[in-house]
């Protein structure tokens, strides 16, 4: 997409499943049955299904930002976790871009993101920054890494 | 009645064991997501969270204890910030780095009072390269300040 502020960030929809909660527990080794006990969940009044993990929300983030940028390198994301997203639910995560810095033989994208729950508004928000070359099939060299133009 | 917040501040978090993303984990992740596995041997940067929350010194039931706070009370991730100065690489160790900055008590609308602990983790490499920082809040609920917390 052309790198221009005000332009959004293509949204990425992702459903959301208790199959990849499961997978997602294993890997950051969270014990927390909120993402793995059904029953657990409804126990404790805290919704009706599995409660998905807060880094695989942001993560959905990041991969927005991934596909509007496949040959960026991406230098920052800060966010705050505001709400749960449950199992079943399809969840939009997008933005803006809100400014363009020059950084060398780079440019800086400063983005706005969200990651919007179904009636419920944005359950992750924060901002993030890309690197982006300044000509296309130029290289994003990033501390010795050289990650090829896609 | 609230318990005194403790003395944690300035509290290390350095991690005795590197932490690697393995090839499989990172293919597991990506799949849960329908998206690719980067081809020139980078982890996918979600993993900045798995690396330096598995890589540090104390599980987070430990941190809670630290900060007096029963986990099976619920803590709650409230924030998360990383800067990258290189990408995660599979298959390549790193150690963490870090410590405890700051810890906090509010009145939450929600929640009665909260306990906000905040703590910084930084992720280098072998050659002592610092590739990433990450800073993190936790949010521990009190309730209304006469229930055990």
């Amino acid at each position: 997409m052309k790198a221009e502020p005000g332009n959004r960030i293509p949204v990425l929809r992702h459903r959301v499943s208790g199959e990849a909660m499961q997978v997602w527990a294993r890997v950051l080794d969270d014990p927390n049955p909120i993402h793995v006990d059904r029953e657990f969940v409804r126990s404790h009044g805290l919704g009706d299904n599995l409660i998905n993990q807060g880094p695989a929300n942001l993560a959905y983030l990041i991969n927005a930002l991934t596909a509007a940028f496949p040959e960026a390198f991406l230098e920052s994301i800060d966010v705050r976790f505001l709400g749960n997203v449950f199992a079943g639910e399809t969840v939009e995560a997008g933005g803006v871009i809100e400014a363009i810095e020059s950084a060398g033989e780079h440019s800086r994208i400063v983005c706005a993101m969200s990651l919007e729950a179904p009636g419920r508004g944005p359950v992750v928000a924060g901002r993030a920054t890309v690197i982006l070359p300044n000509r296309k099939n130029q290289p994003v060299i990033v501390k010795g890494h050289l990650r090829e133009w896609i | 009645m609230l318990p005194d917040l403790p003395d944690i501040v300035g509290t290390t978090l350095d991690g005795v064991e590197p932490y690697v993303v393995n090839a499989a984990d990172n293919h597991a992740i990506c799949t849960t997501m329908d998206v690719p596995v980067d081809g020139q041997g980078g982890a996918h940067p979600i993993f900045y969270h798995m690396a330096t929350q598995s890589g540090m010194n104390r599980s987070i039931g430990e941190l809670c204890g630290l900060c007096g706070f029963n986990i099976a009370h619920g803590p709650m991730l409230g924030s998360s910030a990383v800067e990258f100065r290189e990408p995660i690489m599979v298959d390549v160790p790193y150690r963490v780095r870090g410590n405890i900055t700051a810890l906090n008590r509010k009145q939450s609308s929600r929640f009665g009072w909260i306990d906000i602990l905040q703590y910084e983790l930084k992720l280098v490499n072998e050659a002592g390269v610092e590739v990433l920082r990450a800073r993190y809040s936790l949010v521990l609920p009190r309730g209304r300040g006469d229930d055990e917390g």
